[in-house]
């Protein structure tokens, strides 16, 4: 079968995807693009490692000459300049890029429910969202649209709808993956990176993305060894335990399965308690910076207005969905004056707390494993209230609080036949060592 | 944290709330504030703050090559006039 013929039908089983997890299909795009690969295969060209392997973006990477907007009504019209880092490494490795996936609005939420173009739907159960910000890219990899998708992880975006569709989800070391390209949330935290619905898949992906550029002024290169010798030791921070008794008891079986091979050690991270308080100062008060970009005037929707001051209110008031408003709203609040030291200065000393805890744990352990999630996927609709829906990120936050590179894998499922994502945790850089180990948890779990 | 606080940090964060929706903003704002002050409780004594320890890479700032990058930054103004954005009424 040519690349052309395979893009194709994945196109076709795209327009029949019921999980609502495409905003836009790059079709013209895509059997262009796919025409040239079969060319250069044609020609004998063997410098192609993802040869015709369909990829999805999430709708906050760009591609020159493609639209891309956040799932917001604020960058409405919106066509990229410019091609993002991620999208032209996997354009070189040969990869076409079938489309853009449906995320929460800027990335904000964790459910895909805040999405000006309705929600995503889990394939594992349709009355249930797929985990967001990244739900769009996760579900389309769990229900076999495409092999693989990249997500962004700020704050969990990636693993947690890894863990709710059962698939494996990788937030790289902050720095590790190119930024350029990829629309800002919050910059200290932001990370692209991949779904697949296996490691081996992850792995493929990561080689192609990952490394240094120039172009990302916070760029950094990984960490080449791998490996280690003797029994590894997985810590397990004994602050994690609030999770549903459903996700402990898969969690503890497969914690029981891997101490057959691996050590398992208690560790303990006590300013953890901290880190959803001070990621929704951090998190928001980057986005209230980062956000001031949409004003009406170089891009996106305008409202109309009677002048310049007018027309950001309105504009701005009109393209935000309410998630959205309310986090700038508290970045704004966390910088304003006489507040400043109070949450925003006081927020960054927790998180040097945290870095340095996971600095000493890691001295024990060679990893840090939790459940990803205190929960399975809920209901659509099923949690309103924005701060519960903050708490669902207690787990996956503190990696991105202190750089570390984070994977979730499947280890089971609940008696409701849900999926339990597992986190595995390392130290900063040691991307290809968490790979390497989440390969060999991987085949633990799958074993029986 | 009340309505008219509300108000000043959405005039702060230029940002337009129809007045009816200002309690619930209000409302949802006062939840998470009582849930900060968890980190009262913290002992940040003589710590200093942490945001990410990679240091920033520079480049020179040379112009781009790439010659129809005007053209397509400018394709995606709502409005234009020739090469520029076009703004409305700044002053009366």
């Amino acid at each position: 079968m040519s690349v052309k013929e395979n893009i194709s039908s994945c196109i076709e089983r795209i327009k029949r995807d019921k999980t609502n997890s495409f905003i836009e299909i790059f079709e013209k795009r895509a059997l262009r693009k796919a025409e040239g690969i079969d060319s250069r295969l044609a020609s004998g060209d063997r410098n192609l490692p993802l040869a015709g392997e369909p990829v999805a973006i999430k709708d906050n990477m760009v591609i020159k000459g493609e639209a891309a907007g956040c799932a917001s009504r604020i960058l409405e019209g919106f066509v990229s300049p410019y091609d993002a880092e991620v999208v032209t490494r996997l354009e070189n490795a040969g990869a076409v890029i079938v489309g853009r996936t449906n995320m929460d609005e800027f990335a904000m939420g964790s459910s895909t429910e805040t999405s000006a173009f309705g929600p995503t739907r889990n394939p594992v159960d349709m009355e249930r969202v797929p985990g967001g910000s990244s739900g769009g890219s996760a579900a389309a990899v769990a229900s076999g649209l495409v092999p693989y998708s990249l997500g962004s992880d700020t704050g969990g975006s990636i693993r947690q709808p890894a863990s709710f569709c059962g698939i494996c989800g990788m937030k790289p070391t902050y720095g590790v993956v190119s930024r350029y390209g990829l629309i800002a949330f919050a910059s200290s935290l932001d990370q692209i990176g991949p779904f697949a619905k296996d490691m081996d898949g992850i792995e493929k992906i990561f080689n192609i993305i990952a490394g240094k550029d120039e172009k990302d002024e916070t760029s950094r290169e990984i960490e080449k060894l791998s490996g280690k010798k003797g029994k590894l030791v997985c810590g397990i921070p004994k602050e994690f335990s609030g999770s549903s008794p459903e996700v402990k008891e898969v969690f503890d079986k497969a914690v029981k399965k891997l101490s057959r091979d691996f050590e398992i050690i208690d560790v303990s991270l006590p300013s953890t308690e901290y880190a959803v308080s001070i990621y929704y100062i951090i998190a928001p008060s980057e986005a209230s910076s980062n956000l001031s970009r949409f004003d009406g005037i170089r891009y996106g929707f305008r409202a109309e207005s009677e002048d310049l001051i007018d027309g950001y209110f309105k504009t701005r008031g009109q393209g935000f969905g309410d998630e959205v408003k309310r986090r700038i709203m508290l970045g704004a609040f966390a910088l304003s004056s006489g507040y400043y030291d109070a949450y925003y200065m006081k927020a960054l000393k927790v998180r040097r707390l945290i870095k340095n805890e996971f600095d000493s744990a890691f001295q024990k352990a060679d990893v840090i494993i939790s459940p990803t999630s205190p929960r399975t996927a809920f209901k659509l609709g099923e949690i309103t209230d924005p701060l519960s829906l903050y708490l669902q990120d207690v787990y996956t936050i503190p990696a991105n609080m202190a750089g570390l590179p984070a994977v979730s894998i499947p280890c089971g499922k609940d008696p409701a036949g849900l999926p339990v994502g597992f986190q595995i945790m390392a130290p900063r850089a040691r991307d290809i060592f968490l790979i390497e180990t989440a390969k060999k948890f991987e085949a633990v779990f799958s074993n029986e | 944290m009340n309505i008219d606080e509300i108000k000043k940090i959405a005039a702060l964060a230029r940002i337009e709330i129809p007045e009816e929706r200002l309690e619930d903003f209000a409302g949802e704002f006062n939840k998470i504030l009582e849930y900060f002050k968890k980190l009262d409780s913290a002992p940040t004594e003589g710590v200093e703050p942490f945001c990410f320890e990679e240091e920033n890479v520079w480049r020179s700032d040379l112009p781009s090559s790439d010659s129809d990058a005007r053209e397509r930054i400018l394709k995606n103004a709502p409005e234009r006039q020739d090469d520029f954005f076009k703004v409305r009424k700044v002053i009366e």
